[in-house]
Protein backbone atom coordinates (compact mmCIF):
# COMPACT_ATOMS: atom_id res chain seq x y z
CA UNK A 1 0.00 0.00 0.00
CA UNK A 2 1.28 3.02 -1.00
CA UNK A 3 2.26 5.84 1.87
CA UNK A 4 -0.26 8.70 1.77
CA UNK A 5 1.28 12.46 1.87
CA UNK A 6 -2.36 13.84 2.91
CA UNK A 7 -2.51 15.61 5.91
CA UNK A 8 -5.53 14.09 6.59
CA UNK A 9 -3.70 10.81 7.41
CA UNK A 10 -2.17 12.34 10.57
CA UNK A 11 -5.32 13.58 11.66
CA UNK A 12 -6.64 10.58 11.21
CA UNK A 13 -3.34 9.27 13.24
CA UNK A 14 -4.36 11.97 15.87
CA UNK A 15 -8.16 11.07 16.06
CA UNK A 16 -7.77 7.72 16.98
CA UNK A 17 -5.63 8.75 19.98
CA UNK A 18 -8.79 11.35 21.70
CA UNK A 19 -10.93 8.21 23.12
CA UNK A 20 -8.09 6.88 24.70
CA UNK A 21 -7.46 10.39 26.97
CA UNK A 22 -11.56 10.56 27.84
CA UNK A 23 -11.39 7.10 28.41
CA UNK A 24 -9.22 7.84 31.29
CA UNK A 25 -10.87 10.55 32.54
CA UNK A 26 -13.96 8.72 32.66
CA UNK A 27 -12.54 5.93 34.86
CA UNK A 28 -10.88 8.38 36.98
CA UNK A 29 -14.51 9.88 38.18
CA UNK A 30 -15.81 6.55 38.08
CA UNK A 31 -12.87 6.12 41.05
CA UNK A 32 -13.60 9.11 42.87
CA UNK A 33 -17.17 8.18 42.73
CA UNK A 34 -16.74 4.71 44.21
CA UNK A 35 -14.26 6.51 46.84
CA UNK A 36 -17.13 8.68 47.88
CA UNK A 37 -19.49 5.90 48.17
CA UNK A 38 -17.01 3.50 50.17
CA UNK A 39 -17.01 7.07 52.49
CA UNK A 40 -20.15 7.53 52.68
CA UNK A 41 -20.57 3.90 53.59
CA UNK A 42 -17.63 4.34 56.11
CA UNK A 43 -19.67 7.26 57.96
CA UNK A 44 -22.77 5.56 58.03
CA UNK A 45 -21.08 2.85 59.79
CA UNK A 46 -19.22 4.79 61.99
CA UNK A 47 -22.23 6.97 62.57
CA UNK A 48 -24.00 3.26 64.03
CA UNK A 49 -21.60 2.57 66.31
CA UNK A 50 -21.51 3.66 70.25
CA UNK A 51 -19.47 6.48 71.52
CA UNK A 52 -18.82 7.46 75.19
CA UNK A 53 -18.98 11.54 75.15
CA UNK A 54 -18.99 13.67 78.21
CA UNK A 55 -20.01 17.50 78.12
CA UNK A 56 -19.46 20.67 80.51
CA UNK A 57 -22.38 22.31 80.77
CA UNK A 58 -23.03 26.18 81.99
CA UNK A 59 -25.93 26.44 84.40
CA UNK A 60 -28.60 29.30 84.22
CA UNK A 61 -31.87 29.63 84.78
CA UNK A 62 -35.17 30.85 83.79
CA UNK A 63 -38.96 31.80 85.41
CA UNK A 64 -37.33 32.39 88.70
CA UNK A 65 -40.77 32.80 91.05
CA UNK A 66 -41.78 35.66 90.66
CA UNK A 67 -41.87 36.39 94.33
CA UNK A 68 -37.97 35.59 94.65
CA UNK A 69 -34.85 37.08 93.10
CA UNK A 70 -32.08 34.72 91.91
CA UNK A 71 -29.12 36.18 94.02
CA UNK A 72 -26.28 33.48 93.49
CA UNK A 73 -25.66 30.30 91.50
CA UNK A 74 -24.03 27.69 93.70
CA UNK A 75 -23.65 24.89 91.38
CA UNK A 76 -22.47 27.09 88.30
CA UNK A 77 -21.83 24.07 85.93
CA UNK A 78 -22.85 20.14 85.31
CA UNK A 79 -21.21 17.43 83.63
CA UNK A 80 -22.91 15.34 81.44
CA UNK A 81 -21.97 11.80 79.99
CA UNK A 82 -23.46 9.10 78.22
CA UNK A 83 -22.90 6.67 75.86
CA UNK A 84 -24.59 7.06 72.41
CA UNK A 85 -24.65 5.91 68.96
CA UNK A 86 -23.11 8.47 66.81
CA UNK A 87 -26.12 9.54 64.61
CA UNK A 88 -27.57 10.70 68.00
CA UNK A 89 -24.36 12.25 69.33
CA UNK A 90 -24.39 14.06 65.85
CA UNK A 91 -27.80 15.42 66.37
CA UNK A 92 -27.14 16.83 69.63
CA UNK A 93 -24.73 18.12 68.33
CA UNK A 94 -26.54 20.20 65.83
CA UNK A 95 -29.32 21.28 67.69
CA UNK A 96 -28.40 21.58 70.78
CA UNK A 97 -26.39 23.68 73.08
CA UNK A 98 -23.70 21.53 74.31
CA UNK A 99 -21.69 24.78 76.35
CA UNK A 100 -25.04 26.30 77.92
CA UNK A 101 -28.02 25.15 79.58
CA UNK A 102 -30.62 27.39 80.65
CA UNK A 103 -33.17 25.38 82.99
CA UNK A 104 -36.78 26.56 83.32
CA UNK A 105 -37.44 26.73 86.69
CA UNK A 106 -41.35 25.94 85.91
CA UNK A 107 -40.58 23.02 85.16
CA UNK A 108 -39.37 21.86 88.38
CA UNK A 109 -39.78 21.54 91.83
CA UNK A 110 -37.33 23.99 93.97
CA UNK A 111 -37.02 22.76 97.21
CA UNK A 112 -35.59 24.96 100.13
CA UNK A 113 -32.54 23.67 101.93
CA UNK A 114 -32.05 26.09 104.59
CA UNK A 115 -32.37 30.12 104.57
CA UNK A 116 -32.46 31.13 101.08
CA UNK A 117 -30.39 28.18 99.79
CA UNK A 118 -32.71 26.41 97.28
CA UNK A 119 -32.14 23.23 95.20
CA UNK A 120 -33.81 21.41 91.89
CA UNK A 121 -33.21 17.81 91.64
CA UNK A 122 -31.95 17.41 88.08
CA UNK A 123 -33.46 13.57 87.28
CA UNK A 124 -35.26 15.50 84.88
CA UNK A 125 -32.26 16.54 82.67
CA UNK A 126 -31.25 13.22 82.77
CA UNK A 127 -34.78 11.56 81.70
CA UNK A 128 -35.10 14.15 78.73
CA UNK A 129 -31.57 13.80 77.53
CA UNK A 130 -32.37 10.15 77.64
CA UNK A 131 -35.24 10.62 75.33
CA UNK A 132 -33.84 12.80 73.28
CA UNK A 133 -30.79 10.53 71.79
CA UNK A 134 -32.96 7.66 72.15
CA UNK A 135 -31.09 5.62 74.89
CA UNK A 136 -31.93 4.34 78.41
CA UNK A 137 -31.07 6.51 81.15
CA UNK A 138 -29.54 4.50 83.14
CA UNK A 139 -26.36 5.08 80.54
CA UNK A 140 -26.58 8.80 81.25
CA UNK A 141 -24.24 10.27 84.28
CA UNK A 142 -24.85 13.60 85.56
CA UNK A 143 -21.66 15.00 88.17
CA UNK A 144 -24.75 15.81 90.08
CA UNK A 145 -28.18 14.50 91.26
CA UNK A 146 -29.06 18.49 92.27
CA UNK A 147 -28.05 22.18 91.68
CA UNK A 148 -28.29 24.45 94.40
CA UNK A 149 -29.23 28.27 94.24
CA UNK A 150 -29.47 31.54 96.08
CA UNK A 151 -33.20 32.81 95.60
CA UNK A 152 -33.52 36.08 98.00
CA UNK A 153 -37.01 37.40 98.86
CA UNK A 154 -38.29 39.59 96.47
CA UNK A 155 -38.67 43.49 98.33
CA UNK A 156 -40.06 46.96 97.27
CA UNK A 157 -38.66 50.22 98.03
CA UNK A 158 -39.91 53.72 97.01
CA UNK A 159 -36.60 55.56 95.90
CA UNK A 160 -36.08 59.19 94.57
CA UNK A 161 -35.42 59.52 90.70
CA UNK A 162 -32.42 62.00 89.85
CA UNK A 163 -32.16 63.30 86.52
CA UNK A 164 -28.74 63.40 84.25
CA UNK A 165 -28.10 65.37 81.38
CA UNK A 166 -25.70 67.22 79.39
CA UNK A 167 -27.45 70.71 77.88
CA UNK A 168 -25.50 73.08 75.74
CA UNK A 169 -27.92 76.01 75.69
CA UNK A 170 -27.79 78.62 73.08
CA UNK A 171 -25.94 81.75 74.03
CA UNK A 172 -27.67 83.36 77.05
CA UNK A 173 -30.21 80.20 77.92
CA UNK A 174 -30.03 78.54 80.98
CA UNK A 175 -32.05 76.04 82.78
CA UNK A 176 -34.78 77.84 84.70
CA UNK A 177 -35.19 75.63 87.86
CA UNK A 178 -34.00 72.24 88.70
CA UNK A 179 -35.75 69.37 86.44
CA UNK A 180 -38.72 68.62 87.07
CA UNK A 181 -39.38 64.71 86.73
CA UNK A 182 -42.61 63.23 86.92
CA UNK A 183 -43.16 60.68 88.79
CA UNK A 184 -40.16 61.79 91.59
CA UNK A 185 -39.79 58.37 92.83
CA UNK A 186 -40.46 54.94 91.44
CA UNK A 187 -40.74 51.42 92.81
CA UNK A 188 -37.60 49.32 93.10
CA UNK A 189 -38.05 46.11 93.54
CA UNK A 190 -35.35 43.02 94.73
CA UNK A 191 -33.64 41.41 97.04
CA UNK A 192 -33.25 43.69 100.45
CA UNK A 193 -29.26 43.43 100.58
CA UNK A 194 -29.40 45.31 97.16
CA UNK A 195 -32.25 47.49 98.13
CA UNK A 196 -30.34 49.02 101.31
CA UNK A 197 -27.35 49.84 99.54
CA UNK A 198 -29.73 51.88 97.04
CA UNK A 199 -30.85 55.65 97.88
CA UNK A 200 -32.03 56.49 94.44
CA UNK A 201 -32.28 55.75 90.59
CA UNK A 202 -30.48 58.01 87.57
CA UNK A 203 -31.98 58.56 84.37
CA UNK A 204 -30.25 57.41 81.36
CA UNK A 205 -28.37 60.59 80.43
CA UNK A 206 -29.63 63.12 77.99
CA UNK A 207 -27.84 64.65 75.66
CA UNK A 208 -28.63 67.80 74.42
CA UNK A 209 -27.50 70.87 72.30
CA UNK A 210 -28.86 74.33 71.08
CA UNK A 211 -31.40 74.51 73.64
CA UNK A 212 -33.36 77.89 73.83
CA UNK A 213 -37.11 76.59 74.88
CA UNK A 214 -38.51 74.20 76.78
CA UNK A 215 -38.38 70.42 76.50
CA UNK A 216 -40.25 67.51 77.69
CA UNK A 217 -38.55 64.12 77.35
CA UNK A 218 -39.31 60.42 78.09
CA UNK A 219 -36.65 58.73 79.47
CA UNK A 220 -35.24 55.08 80.79
CA UNK A 221 -34.29 54.99 84.02
CA UNK A 222 -31.05 53.56 84.55
CA UNK A 223 -30.88 50.03 86.30
CA UNK A 224 -27.95 49.52 88.25
CA UNK A 225 -28.32 46.16 88.34
CA UNK A 226 -30.83 44.62 86.17
CA UNK A 227 -30.59 40.69 86.84
CA UNK A 228 -31.50 41.94 90.43
CA UNK A 229 -33.92 44.59 90.05
CA UNK A 230 -36.85 45.88 88.42
CA UNK A 231 -38.03 49.51 88.65
CA UNK A 232 -41.64 50.23 88.32
CA UNK A 233 -42.03 52.28 86.01
CA UNK A 234 -38.80 51.87 84.03
CA UNK A 235 -39.50 55.55 82.29
CA UNK A 236 -39.94 58.90 83.55
CA UNK A 237 -40.85 62.18 82.16
CA UNK A 238 -38.07 64.86 82.39
CA UNK A 239 -39.23 68.74 82.02
CA UNK A 240 -36.77 71.30 81.86
CA UNK A 241 -37.73 74.85 81.64
CA UNK A 242 -35.31 77.17 79.48
CA UNK A 243 -35.80 80.77 79.57
CA UNK A 244 -33.10 83.95 78.62
CA UNK A 245 -31.08 85.02 81.11
CA UNK A 246 -29.10 88.62 81.42
CA UNK A 247 -26.35 89.41 83.63
CA UNK A 248 -27.59 92.27 85.87
CA UNK A 249 -26.42 94.05 89.38
CA UNK A 250 -27.84 96.14 92.59
CA UNK A 251 -26.14 97.78 95.56
CA UNK A 252 -27.31 97.32 98.74
CA UNK A 253 -26.10 98.42 102.21
CA UNK A 254 -24.24 95.61 104.38
CA UNK A 255 -26.47 94.60 107.10
CA UNK A 256 -24.49 95.14 110.32
CA UNK A 257 -27.43 94.77 112.99
CA UNK A 258 -26.15 91.22 113.94
CA UNK A 259 -22.95 91.92 115.29
CA UNK A 260 -21.69 92.12 118.81
CA UNK A 261 -20.15 95.71 118.49
CA UNK A 262 -21.10 99.03 116.62
CA UNK A 263 -18.90 99.00 113.59
CA UNK A 264 -19.14 101.27 110.29
CA UNK A 265 -17.51 99.36 107.39
CA UNK A 266 -15.57 100.88 104.08
CA UNK A 267 -17.79 101.37 101.88
CA UNK A 268 -21.08 100.46 103.46
CA UNK A 269 -22.19 99.64 100.37
CA UNK A 270 -21.67 96.59 98.03
CA UNK A 271 -22.32 95.84 94.51
CA UNK A 272 -24.08 92.26 94.00
CA UNK A 273 -23.45 90.76 90.54
CA UNK A 274 -25.92 88.23 88.97
CA UNK A 275 -27.56 86.69 86.49
CA UNK A 276 -31.63 86.67 86.30
CA UNK A 277 -34.43 85.53 83.66
CA UNK A 278 -35.04 87.87 81.80
CA UNK A 279 -38.37 87.48 82.86
CA UNK A 280 -37.75 88.27 86.13
CA UNK A 281 -35.63 91.10 85.87
CA UNK A 282 -38.30 93.49 87.08
CA UNK A 283 -38.55 92.10 90.21
CA UNK A 284 -35.10 92.22 91.65
CA UNK A 285 -35.27 94.66 94.78
CA UNK A 286 -32.22 95.54 96.85
CA UNK A 287 -34.20 94.26 100.07
CA UNK A 288 -34.58 90.78 98.64
CA UNK A 289 -30.96 90.84 99.41
CA UNK A 290 -28.96 90.64 102.66
CA UNK A 291 -25.39 90.94 103.02
CA UNK A 292 -23.24 90.61 106.29
CA UNK A 293 -20.00 90.03 107.65
CA UNK A 294 -18.64 86.97 108.37
CA UNK A 295 -17.30 87.14 112.13
CA UNK A 296 -17.39 83.62 113.40
CA UNK A 297 -13.99 82.81 114.83
CA UNK A 298 -12.57 86.40 114.05
CA UNK A 299 -11.45 88.97 116.82
CA UNK A 300 -12.72 92.40 116.12
CA UNK A 301 -10.47 93.76 117.84
CA UNK A 302 -7.49 92.60 115.82
CA UNK A 303 -9.36 92.05 112.42
CA UNK A 304 -8.30 94.59 109.71
CA UNK A 305 -11.10 93.36 106.95
CA UNK A 306 -14.83 91.72 107.50
CA UNK A 307 -14.85 88.91 104.66
CA UNK A 308 -18.84 89.21 103.74
CA UNK A 309 -21.02 86.62 102.84
CA UNK A 310 -24.95 86.88 100.81
CA UNK A 311 -27.55 85.20 103.55
CA UNK A 312 -30.58 86.03 101.82
CA UNK A 313 -31.13 86.41 98.34
CA UNK A 314 -34.26 85.99 95.99
CA UNK A 315 -34.48 82.10 94.68
CA UNK A 316 -34.48 83.32 91.03
CA UNK A 317 -31.20 84.65 90.95
CA UNK A 318 -27.61 82.73 90.27
CA UNK A 319 -24.29 82.99 89.30
CA UNK A 320 -24.23 85.79 92.05
CA UNK A 321 -20.85 87.32 93.68
CA UNK A 322 -20.30 90.40 95.50
CA UNK A 323 -17.81 93.36 94.73
CA UNK A 324 -15.59 94.51 97.07
CA UNK A 325 -15.70 90.44 98.61
CA UNK A 326 -14.20 92.11 102.29
CA UNK A 327 -14.21 95.34 103.44
CA UNK A 328 -12.05 97.75 105.83
CA UNK A 329 -13.91 98.18 108.99
CA UNK A 330 -13.92 100.86 112.65
CA UNK A 331 -15.18 99.70 115.98
CA UNK A 332 -17.32 102.70 117.19
CA UNK A 333 -17.11 103.15 121.14
CA UNK B 1 -6.92 124.60 114.97
CA UNK B 2 -5.01 122.98 111.98
CA UNK B 3 -6.30 123.27 108.50
CA UNK B 4 -6.00 119.83 106.47
CA UNK B 5 -6.73 119.89 102.75
CA UNK B 6 -7.54 116.53 101.78
CA UNK B 7 -6.67 116.07 97.82
CA UNK B 8 -6.10 113.15 95.12
CA UNK B 9 -7.20 112.48 91.43
CA UNK B 10 -10.84 111.25 90.21
CA UNK B 11 -11.33 108.05 91.08
CA UNK B 12 -8.97 107.70 94.04
CA UNK B 13 -11.07 106.81 97.03
CA UNK B 14 -11.45 110.70 98.38
CA UNK B 15 -14.93 109.60 99.42
CA UNK B 16 -14.08 106.73 101.44
CA UNK B 17 -11.33 108.36 102.91
CA UNK B 18 -13.84 111.37 104.12
CA UNK B 19 -15.94 108.55 105.71
CA UNK B 20 -13.79 107.06 108.00
CA UNK B 21 -12.38 110.26 108.64
CA UNK B 22 -16.28 111.80 109.66
CA UNK B 23 -16.59 108.56 111.73
CA UNK B 24 -13.84 109.16 114.00
CA UNK B 25 -14.68 112.28 114.49
CA UNK B 26 -13.00 114.79 112.43
CA UNK B 27 -14.90 117.66 111.03
CA UNK B 28 -15.20 117.36 106.82
CA UNK B 29 -16.05 120.29 104.26
CA UNK B 30 -16.79 118.99 101.25
CA UNK B 31 -15.89 121.82 98.75
CA UNK B 32 -16.88 120.11 95.56
CA UNK B 33 -20.28 119.45 96.97
CA UNK B 34 -20.32 123.12 98.21
CA UNK B 35 -19.74 124.19 95.26
CA UNK B 36 -22.51 122.82 93.67
CA UNK B 37 -24.73 123.72 96.40
CA UNK B 38 -23.21 127.27 95.15
CA UNK B 39 -24.42 127.22 91.53
CA UNK B 40 -28.20 127.63 92.70
CA UNK B 41 -27.30 130.75 94.21
CA UNK B 42 -28.58 133.73 92.30
CA UNK B 43 -25.40 136.04 92.11
CA UNK B 44 -23.74 132.84 90.75
CA UNK B 45 -26.19 131.93 88.70
CA UNK B 46 -26.11 135.99 86.66
CA UNK B 47 -22.57 135.45 86.76
CA UNK B 48 -22.42 132.02 84.76
CA UNK B 49 -25.13 133.04 82.05
CA UNK B 50 -23.39 136.34 81.92
CA UNK B 51 -20.24 134.56 81.00
CA UNK B 52 -21.33 131.29 79.25
CA UNK B 53 -25.01 132.53 78.18
CA UNK B 54 -28.18 130.20 78.77
CA UNK B 55 -26.79 127.60 76.95
CA UNK B 56 -25.68 126.01 80.36
CA UNK B 57 -28.75 126.32 81.69
CA UNK B 58 -31.59 123.44 81.64
CA UNK B 59 -35.07 123.92 81.43
CA UNK B 60 -35.74 124.64 85.04
CA UNK B 61 -33.05 127.13 84.90
CA UNK B 62 -30.55 125.50 86.92
CA UNK B 63 -26.76 124.94 85.93
CA UNK B 64 -26.54 121.70 83.94
CA UNK B 65 -22.94 120.52 85.04
CA UNK B 66 -22.97 118.30 81.87
CA UNK B 67 -23.45 121.13 79.70
CA UNK B 68 -20.76 122.89 81.70
CA UNK B 69 -18.61 121.01 81.65
CA UNK B 70 -18.69 120.94 77.96
CA UNK B 71 -18.32 124.48 77.77
CA UNK B 72 -14.64 124.35 80.08
CA UNK B 73 -13.47 121.77 77.48
CA UNK B 74 -10.49 122.30 75.98
CA UNK B 75 -11.20 126.41 77.21
CA UNK B 76 -8.70 127.21 79.78
CA UNK B 77 -9.57 130.98 79.83
CA UNK B 78 -13.45 129.63 80.64
CA UNK B 79 -12.20 127.20 83.29
CA UNK B 80 -10.24 130.56 85.01
CA UNK B 81 -13.14 132.34 84.54
CA UNK B 82 -15.69 129.84 86.33
CA UNK B 83 -12.71 129.07 89.18
CA UNK B 84 -13.36 132.85 89.40
CA UNK B 85 -16.40 133.02 89.73
CA UNK B 86 -17.11 129.83 92.43
CA UNK B 87 -13.71 129.67 94.42
CA UNK B 88 -14.79 133.07 96.35
CA UNK B 89 -17.40 131.73 97.57
CA UNK B 90 -16.17 128.38 98.90
CA UNK B 91 -13.86 130.08 100.98
CA UNK B 92 -16.15 131.98 101.98
CA UNK B 93 -18.60 129.06 103.15
CA UNK B 94 -15.05 127.63 104.19
CA UNK B 95 -14.08 130.33 107.22
CA UNK B 96 -17.98 130.22 107.89
CA UNK B 97 -17.63 126.59 108.31
CA UNK B 98 -14.39 126.65 110.34
CA UNK B 99 -15.62 129.29 112.86
CA UNK B 100 -18.39 126.72 114.19
CA UNK B 101 -15.64 123.49 114.16
CA UNK B 102 -12.93 125.30 116.13
CA UNK B 103 -12.83 123.39 119.14
CA UNK B 104 -11.30 120.57 117.18
CA UNK B 105 -7.60 119.85 116.86
CA UNK B 106 -7.91 119.26 112.65
CA UNK B 107 -10.88 120.01 110.05
CA UNK B 108 -10.76 118.55 106.13
CA UNK B 109 -11.30 120.40 103.98
CA UNK B 110 -11.82 118.18 100.80
CA UNK B 111 -11.00 118.71 96.92
CA UNK B 112 -10.39 117.30 94.15
CA UNK B 113 -8.27 120.55 93.14
CA UNK B 114 -6.07 121.77 95.56
CA UNK B 115 -2.90 121.96 93.42
CA UNK B 116 -4.23 123.13 90.30
CA UNK B 117 -5.74 126.01 91.34
CA UNK B 118 -2.89 126.67 93.86
CA UNK B 119 -4.81 127.01 97.09
CA UNK B 120 -2.33 124.53 99.04
CA UNK B 121 -1.35 128.02 100.82
CA UNK B 122 -4.81 128.14 102.72
CA UNK B 123 -3.77 125.30 104.55
CA UNK B 124 -1.21 123.83 106.81
CA UNK B 125 -1.52 119.85 105.97
CA UNK B 126 -2.16 118.36 102.32
CA UNK B 127 -3.03 114.95 102.36
CA UNK B 128 -3.16 113.06 98.67
CA UNK B 129 -5.02 110.27 98.28
CA UNK B 130 -3.13 108.12 95.85
CA UNK B 131 -3.90 104.99 93.64
CA UNK B 132 -2.77 103.60 90.26
CA UNK B 133 -4.48 105.19 87.57
CA UNK B 134 -5.75 101.44 86.12
CA UNK B 135 -7.69 101.42 89.58
CA UNK B 136 -8.72 104.78 89.38
CA UNK B 137 -10.10 104.22 85.97
CA UNK B 138 -11.81 100.85 87.10
CA UNK B 139 -13.61 102.66 89.73
CA UNK B 140 -14.85 105.50 87.88
CA UNK B 141 -15.84 103.42 85.21
CA UNK B 142 -18.10 101.19 87.99
CA UNK B 143 -19.01 104.09 89.87
CA UNK B 144 -20.28 106.73 86.92
CA UNK B 145 -20.93 103.96 84.21
CA UNK B 146 -18.59 106.25 81.72
CA UNK B 147 -16.10 105.24 78.69
CA UNK B 148 -12.58 105.44 79.69
CA UNK B 149 -12.09 108.00 76.66
CA UNK B 150 -14.66 110.09 79.05
CA UNK B 151 -12.08 109.37 82.22
CA UNK B 152 -9.02 110.42 80.52
CA UNK B 153 -11.27 114.08 79.73
CA UNK B 154 -11.45 114.55 83.12
CA UNK B 155 -8.50 113.51 84.37
CA UNK B 156 -6.59 115.39 82.05
CA UNK B 157 -7.49 118.51 83.96
CA UNK B 158 -4.97 117.34 87.12
CA UNK B 159 -2.26 117.35 88.12
CA UNK B 160 -0.58 113.92 87.88
CA UNK B 161 -0.52 111.75 91.28
CA UNK B 162 2.84 111.56 91.36
CA UNK B 163 3.17 115.44 91.52
CA UNK B 164 0.33 115.49 94.11
CA UNK B 165 1.99 113.17 95.77
CA UNK B 166 5.46 115.13 96.02
CA UNK B 167 3.53 118.25 96.99
CA UNK B 168 1.67 116.74 99.69
CA UNK B 169 2.53 116.44 103.00
CA UNK B 170 0.75 112.58 103.14
CA UNK B 171 0.15 109.95 101.09
CA UNK B 172 -2.67 107.76 101.66
CA UNK B 173 -2.13 104.87 99.16
CA UNK B 174 -5.80 103.78 98.43
CA UNK B 175 -4.87 100.72 95.32
CA UNK B 176 -7.33 98.24 97.04
CA UNK B 177 -4.12 96.19 98.26
CA UNK B 178 -2.75 98.06 101.23
CA UNK B 179 -5.05 98.25 104.40
CA UNK B 180 -6.83 101.96 104.31
CA UNK B 181 -7.66 102.47 108.18
CA UNK B 182 -4.81 102.18 109.66
CA UNK B 183 -2.79 104.62 107.32
CA UNK B 184 -5.68 107.20 108.33
CA UNK B 185 -5.28 106.35 111.79
CA UNK B 186 -1.08 107.03 111.48
CA UNK B 187 -2.00 109.98 110.13
CA UNK B 188 -5.00 111.19 112.49
CA UNK B 189 -2.55 110.56 115.09
CA UNK B 190 0.75 112.79 113.22
CA UNK B 191 -1.88 115.46 112.56
CA UNK B 192 -3.45 115.47 116.60
CA UNK B 193 -0.11 115.03 118.31
CA UNK B 194 1.96 117.67 115.83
Amino acid sequence: MKKSNKPYHRTDNRNSLIPTRNMKRSDNLIFLVCIIIAAFFWLLIKLAEIYPVSYNYKISYSNVPVEKRLTNIIDTALNISFTARGYDILRLNMTESTEAMTIDLDDYKIENIINDKYSINIDLIKEELANYININESDVELSKNTLQFILDELYEKEVEVKGRHLIEFKDQFDLYEKELLSPQTVAVFGPLSVLDTLDFIYTEEIRLSNIYKDQNIKVRLYNPSPELLNLEPEKVTVQLRVERFTESYIETDIDLSGLPETIRTFPSVIRINFKVAQKDFSNIQAKQFKIVPEIENIDLNEAKRLRLKIVEKPDFIRNEWIVPTDVEFLIIK
Amino acid sequence: MIKVALTGNIGSGKSTVVKIFSVIGIPVFCADLEAKLLYKNPVIKKAVSDYFGNTVFNKQNEVDFKKLANSVFNDENALRKINEIIHPGVFKKYNAWMKQHNSYDYTIHEAAIIFENKLEHHFDMIINVSAPEKVRLERVIKRDGISPEHFYERARYQLPDDNKSHKADYILFNDGKQFLIPQIMDIHKAISTS
